[in-house]
């Protein structure tokens, strides 16, 4: 009659020992050589379990991930800002005493959700999407007077907050904001909300250009440019914008070479040789003017 | 430049037919006449003149010698040369014909070489402008951006059920 192998005593003893819970299973620590079954439960507790059990472990895991997934120029000063972050998520005094005020929990969630977003720059496409979820999850979580979901109000204020933090002047971005905000009642899915903030990150940048550009073509003793050149610059961009509207991949071969060196230098040499200089062109009026071409690509909320 | 004449002797035509020409019927449309040159001096052969008599068409091929030591090629100078521009009509078939070396399509130089694209080179800029370089990569930054948002759009709807912003029951519209 076969007999079936019984399991040694000893490596089942040993199952027995690491199941006995003094701790969390660890997730970024590989300890499975280490000599750990020998403890009893509850003894001596090892640096390491301590670490383990009030979180700092994984939440030290968590920050090292965020700063791989945004590489951030200065790391120091971003993880500074993590920690500091960190402090909102409790509140201050542990439970007892009056929970903060519903305004204040509005704020705070903005300010969350904003750090969130700034993590990654857009053109990081992976990581600035895991960012507008977070952020977008951090906005919609329910709380003890607020129902779960994104309102209009608060997203139309998340995205004021945006270009006013980027140093965008309101007159510029106010008719881009008015093409993707939403009424204060409507809730905002994920989708709306993702291209609503890629798109104003995304009109930042440009305006940032718009401005790098500007001080191309200034003059050099005054804040003002020549206004057939700064005619000539944005009429060449709209041209090429224009150009690109049709359906043929080509397009992109026409407009490219509008915007080429060559073709710009004819453009500015027959804008300033025929025609006198008319009054000059601010920087403000500069910017508005061309973000109003990247305004009307943007598809309105609808 | 004085022009010489170089003897030469012109031999009589050859018909060229495929087949036997003592049994099949017709006239060969092709005749070869083979020209040599008896003095051994070298020259450049710089004008070809004679008189037409009812030829269409007229190829010249020229056995070249490059050099002393490189085997002699032949050469095709001149293809289907028009001569007759109607071959049933009388236009053309008695002429006295001259052809020169310019003629010759080996002589000429590659087409790509002989026709530079004309470019616009940009005129010197007057003083004071911006330089395009910089301004056009700053543009293109601009352009790209504009293209990515445009081309990144979604299709998601917010579902509104107002017209202009209003709740009228009577004004609802179904977008």
């Amino acid at each position: 009659m076969a007999v079936l192998p019984v399991p040694l005593p000893s490596a089942k003893m040993a199952t027995v020992e690491k199941r006995r819970p003094t701790v969390i299973p660890p997730t970024g620590f590989t300890d499975s050589g280490r000599p750990s079954v020998s403890q009893a439960a509850g003894a001596t507790e090892s640096e390491e379990d301590f670490l383990r059990q009030v979180g700092v472990t994984e939440m030290l895991r968590a920050a090292l991930l965020k700063v791989l997934e945004a590489r951030p120029e200065e790391p120091i000063a971003f993880l500074a800002h993590y920690f500091e972050n960190m402090g909102l998520r409790s509140p201050v005094n542990g439970g007892a005493g009056e929970p903060p005020g519903q305004l204040l929990l509005q704020q705070q969630r903005l300010g969350r959700a904003l750090w969130h977003l700034r993590l990654a720059h857009h053109s990081q496409r992976a990581a600035f999407n895991n960012n507008v979820t977070v952020a977008y999850e951090c906005l919609s979580a329910g709380g003890r007077r607020k129902r779960p979901g994104l309102d209009g109000r608060t997203y139309s204020e998340l995205l004021r907050r945006i270009c006013r933090d980027g140093r965008a002047p309101d007159e510029v971005v106010a008719p881009l904001l008015r093409k993707v905000q939403c009424r204060d009642h409507e809730a905002v899915p994920l989708s709306v909300f993702r291209a609503g903030t890629l798109t104003c990150f995304v009109l930042l940048e440009f305006v940032a250009r718009a401005a790098a550009l500007f001080r191309l073509l200034q003059e050099p003793a005054a804040a003002v440019a020549d206004r057939r050149v700064g005619q000539a610059v944005l009429d060449t961009l709209e041209g090429a914008l224009r150009a690109s509207d049709a359906a043929a991949p080509a397009r992109f071969l026409e407009a490219g070479s509008r915007l080429g060196p060559d073709s710009l230098a004819l453009a500015l040499d027959r804008a300033v040789g025929g025609r006198r200089p008319g009054a000059p062109m601010t920087r403000a009026e500069f910017l508005e003017r061309a973000a109003a071409l990247f305004i009307a690509k943007v598809k309105p909320v609808g | 430049m004085s022009r010489v004449l170089v003897p030469c002797h012109v031999k009589g035509t050859v018909a060229l037919q495929v087949g036997d020409v003592r049994t099949s019927q017709g006239r060969p449309g092709v005749l070869v006449i083979d020209v040599t040159f008896p003095s051994v001096a070298p020259f450049e052969l710089q004008e070809i003149t004679f008189k037409n008599y009812y030829t269409a068409f007229l190829s010249i091929r020229v056995r070249h010698h490059p050099s002393a030591h490189t085997p002699a090629k032949w050469v095709t100078c001149l293809r289907d040369y028009c001569l007759m521009p109607d071959p049933h009509s009388e236009e053309g078939a008695q002429e006295y014909v001259s052809l020169f070396r310019h003629q010759s399509p080996s002589m000429t130089f590659p087409k790509w070489l002989s026709h530079p694209v004309p470019c616009e080179q940009p005129a010197l800029l007057c003083e004071g402008l911006p330089d395009p370089s910089r301004v056009s990569s700053e543009v293109q930054q601009m352009w790209a951006l504009t293209e990515m948002i445009r081309a990144s759009h979604t299709s998601a709807r917010i579902g509104r059920f107002d017209v202009d912003g209003c709740y009228d029951l009577n004004l609802l519209s179904y977008t």
